[in-house]
């Protein structure tokens, strides 16, 4: 059995700026000034942690839903500092075959998210090879890391960390490899 | 950014062609049904005062006179219309004006006033999601502003508009802002319904696309993203606009829904490729606009097949909401493209 989290974090505060300026200018109106909009930023947070909340059943009742055969959904969290949202997704697989089948059913009208589409499971030398590279984030975006711990313990990887038997890589773009056997 | 107002004078009432005068028409009231020619309510006015048999292409148009209000589309939406007629109006080939994404009629009127004086007959339409169009939908339940506006729903109200009205012939599309994003969307999908596109500072993609956190929010590791994202949107745009056009303000929630579903409605909009080949495409760029950036809209205009570009006075810049900032540099703008006057050429 294999366990995977997914942690996702990003600053919304210099995108809610940008976005401020324009809509206020696209609606022919002056732009905001500092002060408004720091009481933009507040009330988004406000909203986004109702939102959180609001969201929170929903998305786990449809994540769900959307997992193949073999496949559980055991954290579905997210926390807010600031304007800094941070989401973890945990997911338990009975086989790590089931990896690059990973699918989030999207909302309505969206495309399912396929977090691990690129990655393979292959044999090589007796072991079973998950290899694959994480999505690019963009320069100032934010960050992505990646946990796995399995039952069958890995022979060779390249995580960045590893800490009881749990393996962690982070960053953008990075490459993994974990060969179990 | 300061706007400065623009108060056009009361426009002289043009001559028109006359075959027989007649008695003045009447005027219409608000809130009255025609159900004969596809009008719902509104009020009509004759600009000659008088009416006369009227030949030509947009005889159609021209014998329902200059009228501000609803008109129902195949769709059975009540769309809010304005028309103001120019000089010979069974053969002055119109203008569709698509405002900004804040439209409304009491903010549009001086600029239709404008391009009048330069006997040019312009059509406004506000679109479901904006000003009075938006007002009488959320008075029946909103069904407009229950999801997305997308622009290709858009662009199919601006063509059924035009068939209520009557207007089968090509006509001139212009628009600003997001209405520019409507006016190229509507070229791309009725090419044979319109002879000019006139862009004045468009919308050339979304804030948030351009910002490296979208990636973030749409990233396939993120299930939370796209709810977040639209959340921080939502509660941005009701934040930054505390102050509710009067048309809206009966209407408890009705501003804020229609900009956001306006905005989201445009998230995948991306004007190069919108008029990428596209045929007699004119752009009015604004210096150091930083909602409609004139490196962007550059660079979509030389994937134009053939148009023109110019940019506006370094004393506009900034000033995104050139209608309202310079009308008459616009009206001009538009009367010039439609007479010919401003060549369409090849991108360099």
């Amino acid at each position: 059995m294999l366990t995977l989290t997914l942690t996702t974090t990003t600053d919304l505060a210099p995108m809610l700026e940008a976005f401020s300026r324009r809509a206020r200018l696209v609606a022919g109106e002056a732009p905001p000034d500092a002060a408004e909009l720091d009481d933009v930023k507040a009330h988004v947070a406000k909203t986004l942690d109702e939102a959180r909340v609001a969201e929170q059943r929903a998305l786990k009742t449809r994540l769900e839903q959307g997992l193949p055969r073999g496949a559980r959904l055991t954290q579905l969290s997210s926390r807010r500092e600031g304007l800094t949202l941070t989401s973890a997704t945990t997911v338990e697989l009975d086989d790590v075959a089931l990896v690059p089948t990973l699918e989030f059913a999207g909302a309505e009208g969206q495309p399912a998210l396929r977090p691990f589409s690129g990655f393979t499971v292959s044999k090589e030398a007796g072991a079973v090879v998950l290899k694959g590279r994480a999505p690019e984030v963009p320069a100032g975006a934010g960050s992505l890391s990646l946990s796995l711990k399995s039952t069958v313990p890995a022979k060779t990887h390249n995580a960045s960390a590893e800490h009881e038997g749990e393996l962690t890589w982070s960053g953008s773009g990075f490459e993994v490899r974990v060969a179990f056997g | 950014m300061p706007v400065r107002p623009v108060r056009p004078r009361p426009p002289a009432p043009p001559p028109a062609e006359v075959d027989t005068p007649r008695p003045p028409r009447r005027t219409d009231t608000p809130g009255r049904t025609n159900g004969r020619d596809g009008f719902v309510d509104g009020a009509r006015t004759d600009t000659t005062g008088r009416t006369a048999r009227v030949t030509g292409p947009f005889a159609e148009l021209a014998k329902k006179g200059e009228f501000q209000g609803f008109v129902k589309t195949k769709s059975g939406v009540d769309v809010f219309v304005s028309v103001k007629l120019g000089k010979n109006p069974g053969v002055n080939r119109p203008v569709v004006m698509l405002d900004g994404i804040a439209a409304r009629y009491e903010r549009n009127t001086g600029f239709e006033n404008l391009v009048k004086q330069k006997d040019q007959s312009i059509i406004s339409i506000y679109l479901p999601g904006q000003g009075e169009t938006l007002a009488k939908d959320f008075s029946a339940g909103g069904r407009s502003v229950r999801n997305d506006i997308q622009q290709e729903d858009q662009a199919k109200a601006v063509i059924e508009v035009l068939d209520a009205l009557g207007v089968k012939e090509p006509v001139g599309v212009a628009g600003l802002s997001y209405g520019g994003a409507i006016a190229a969307q509507a070229e791309k999908m009725f090419p044979d319904r319109f002879n000019k596109v006139m862009l004045v500072a468009p919308f050339v993609e979304s804030q948030g696309k351009s910002s490296p956190a979208y990636g973030m929010m749409n990233n396939p590791w993120n299930p939370w993203g796209a709810s977040m994202y639209r959340s921080a949107t939502k509660s941005t745009l009701e934040r930054l606009f505390p102050n509710v056009p009067t048309v809206l303000q009966p209407h408890r929630g009705a501003f804020h829904e229609g900009l956001f579903r306006l905005t989201m409605g445009l998230e995948d909009f991306e004007l190069d490729d919108t008029v990428k080949g596209m045929e007699d495409v004119h752009f009015l760029v604004v210096p150091q606009d930083s909602a409609s950036s004139p490196e962007g809209n550059k660079a979509a205009f030389k994937g134009a097949r053939t148009g023109s570009f110019t940019m506006a006075p370094r004393s506009e810049a900034g000033n995104h909401d050139l209608v309202r900032a310079n009308g008459s540099l616009v009206a001009s703008w538009i009367a010039d493209v439609m007479a010919g006057r401003v060549k369409a050429e090849r991108p360099n």
